[in-house]
This record gives structure tokens, C-alpha cells and sequence, in this order.
């Protein structure tokens, strides 16, 4: 079966890429708490945010990060990824429960390293919500394998 | 009569002050509930997802004896991977406040953080910054703190707004800020 993934060579510098659409729940919340073990009351006591300039809980900011990689391999075919280099993100807003969150991507940088089976591969990354409103944005390196000659 | 929770407020943050936090081991069931949850998966068997580390150390900060601190605004992360993590592996973290920044209220803090695998050695590391809410002027004395509160009703969090930019790593190469990406959108 030929691999459907994507290598380094496939990949284009100025591809966009939009995800579908991803509710975040309460549930979702509850169950990101319970694993990080962030308690946070940000995130876990309704009561108290009902008074807070948020006026309820909002979701944790990794859960934000982590659900758009999530919405990434769902906005394109995966990459031959070799490794996840690193990332550089900013939290620009909340997520609260019952928002609907996507992610726009785009490649904005390919670089190729001392290892010939290789290449960096930078994207953009924007979180919006079902208003439109950027709540998270960054971007991420990936080294990402090359096509065998 | 109720004694509210502590919380570690900006003034409370000692610069340089360096944080270790106990170990946990990373397991197929953490693996699976992140997947589920987020989506997000890991690019082998046996490897856990990337960023999940980065994830659970947030929670291993909470294991220490030291009040969570006051967050208003998770503003910020920068994060490298510097080697994989596997299932099994054994991890904890060791954080240091670099950067302790007074604004009007409250202040921005810059905590370098690594996290650490049963051999001694760094799997990931980075910095997150954070706004910290100031203490309440009527802050009881220093050995009565474990009675007091963050408060988001205070005047100190509802001056939050959305975050700016925390500062740039001098090794970001890059060829549109992510700023200009949401003015034009």
C-alpha cells in the first residue's frame, strides 16, 4: 500500500489549512483536570468564576493547544513527522464551555537541516471561535521526514 | 466558620526561587484519555503524544508544598522537545521564576521549566509566562497567608485584558508574526 503520508518534498510553503469545527465541553474540562491534575479554579469551580469578569469556568489553555493538535491531523493528511522541534504560542482569549473552536494552519517556513532525510517545517497556527475571534495563536516546528531518492 | 484556600500572589514570587516537583510515571491509560480528550496522538506505539508532557506538568506544580499561584492569565508558552518520552518513563519537573515584572496590578512572572525523565535527563523544556494577581490590601500577616484567597472579584482581575505578546525567544526565525496573522483575519 503506498504511504499517504506527507513529506517534506510534498509540502508547500503558503499552504493553508482550516479544521472542522470542535465544541468544547464541560466534560472536556473535567476530564482534562482530572489528567493534568491543574485544578485550577479557573477551570473547575462554577460558582466562583459566576463571579468573575469570565462569569464562568473557562477551559485550561493546554487544553486549547492540545485539542487544535488534535483538529490539525483532522485538517490535512498527516505529516511524515520525524519530531515534534517545538513551539512558540500565545492565549488571547477564553474558551468557554459549549464554544466551538477551529484551526486555521498555514506553512509559513521550510528549512532544510544537516541531515539529508530531513527538513524543518514551520506552521502558523490561529485558534478561532464561532464569533470569529482569535483565542489562541502561535506556531510550531516539526522536522519532517524527506522522500527516499 | 470557612478558611479560604491559599494562593501564591505576585509579591509571594521569589525571583530565581527554583521549584522541583515529586515524580509520576506516564502510563497507556494517561495516553489514552489525552487521545481521547484531545484528539491528539502519538506518532508511534510506545511513544507518548508530544505534547503531553507539557500538559501534565502544569498538574506536577500542584504536588508541591506551596499555595497554586494567583493566575489571572496563562499568556504565554514557548516549549522544545529535546528528546522522546515512552510509555513507562518516569517524569517530574523543575521550574525557576527568570523574570518578575510589577504592572499597575499584579505583574507578568517568566518561568523556565523543564521536565526531567527517571535518568536525570531533559526530555522538554521551555517558558511559560503568566499574569499573577497582586495580594488583597488586606492581606493578613505572613503567618496567617494560608487563610487567604485569589479573588477574581478583586480590582486586580478585572483589569485583565487580552494578553500582549510574551517576550520573543532571540532564536525565532520566522517570517510573519502571528500578530498581523489575526489583524488580517
Amino acid at each position: 500500500m503506498a504511504d499517504s503520508r506527507r513529506f517534506f518534498d510534498d509540502i508547500a510553503v503558503g499552504e493553508e489549512y482550516e479544521s472542522p469545527g470542535r465544541t468544547v465541553t464541560e466534560a472536556d474540562i473535567v476530564l482534562f483536570a482530572g489528567l493534568s491534575g491543574d485544578y485550577n479554579i479557573l477551570h473547575t469551580d462554577a460558582e466562583f468564576m459566576k463571579q468573575s469578569i469570565f462569569g464562568e469556568r473557562i477551559a485550561h489553555g493546554l487544553l486549547g493547544l492540545a485539542i487544535q493538535a488534535g483538529l490539525f491531523t483532522r485538517a490535512t493528511q498527516a505529516y511524515a513527522t520525524l519530531a515534534f522541534v517545538g513551539l512558540r504560542w500565545k492565549f488571547k482569549g477564553p474558551i468557554k464551555i459549549g464554544d466551538t473552536i477551529r484551526l486555521r494552519a498555514k506553512v509559513t517556513a521550510k528549512k532544510e537541516t544537516s541531515k539529508p532525510d530531513r527538513g524543518l517545517v514551520t506552521v502558523e497556527r490561529t485558534v478561532v471561535n464561532q464569533r470569529g475571534e482569535v483565542v489562541q495563536e502561535g506556531e510550531t516546528e516539526l522536522m519532517v521526514e524527506r522522500r527516499r531518492k | 466558620m470557612s478558611v479560604a484556600a491559599p494562593r501564591f500572589y505576585f509579591e509571594d514570587v521569589v525571583l530565581h526561587g527554583v521549584l522541583e516537583t515529586p515524580a509520576m510515571t506516564v502510563t497507556e491509560t494517561h495516553v489514552a484519555l489525552y487521545g481521547g480528550v484531545t484528539g491528539d496522538g502519538a506518532r508511534e506505539h510506545g511513544l507518548v503524544p508530544d505534547l503531553l508532557p507539557l500538559c501534565l506538568t502544569t498538574g506536577l506544580g500542584w504536588r508541591v508544598p506551596q499555595p497554586p499561584l494567583a493566575v489571572l492569565a496563562f499568556m504565554g508558552v514557548e516549549w522544545a522537545a529535546d528528546a522522546p518520552l515512552r510509555v513507562g518513563d518516569t517524569i517530574h519537573s523543575r521550574s525557576e521564576t527568570t523574570l518578575k515584572r510589577s504592572m499597575k496590578e499584579g505583574g507578568v512572572i517568566i518561568e523556565q521549566r523543564q521536565v526531567v525523565n527517571q535518568r536525570g535527563e531533559v526530555v522538554q523544556h521551555g517558558k511559560f509566562t503568566f499574569l499573577v494577581a497582586s495580594a488583597p490590601p488586606d492581606r493578613l500577616p505572613p503567618h496567617r497567608r494560608a487563610a487567604m484567597t485569589f479573588d477574581p472579584r478583586h480590582k486586580s482581575a478585572r483589569s485583565w485584558t487580552a494578553p500582549t505578546a510574551p517576550p520573543r525567544a532571540p532564536t525565532s526565525a520566522r517570517s510573519a508574526s502571528p500578530t498581523k496573522t489575526s489583524r488580517a483575519r
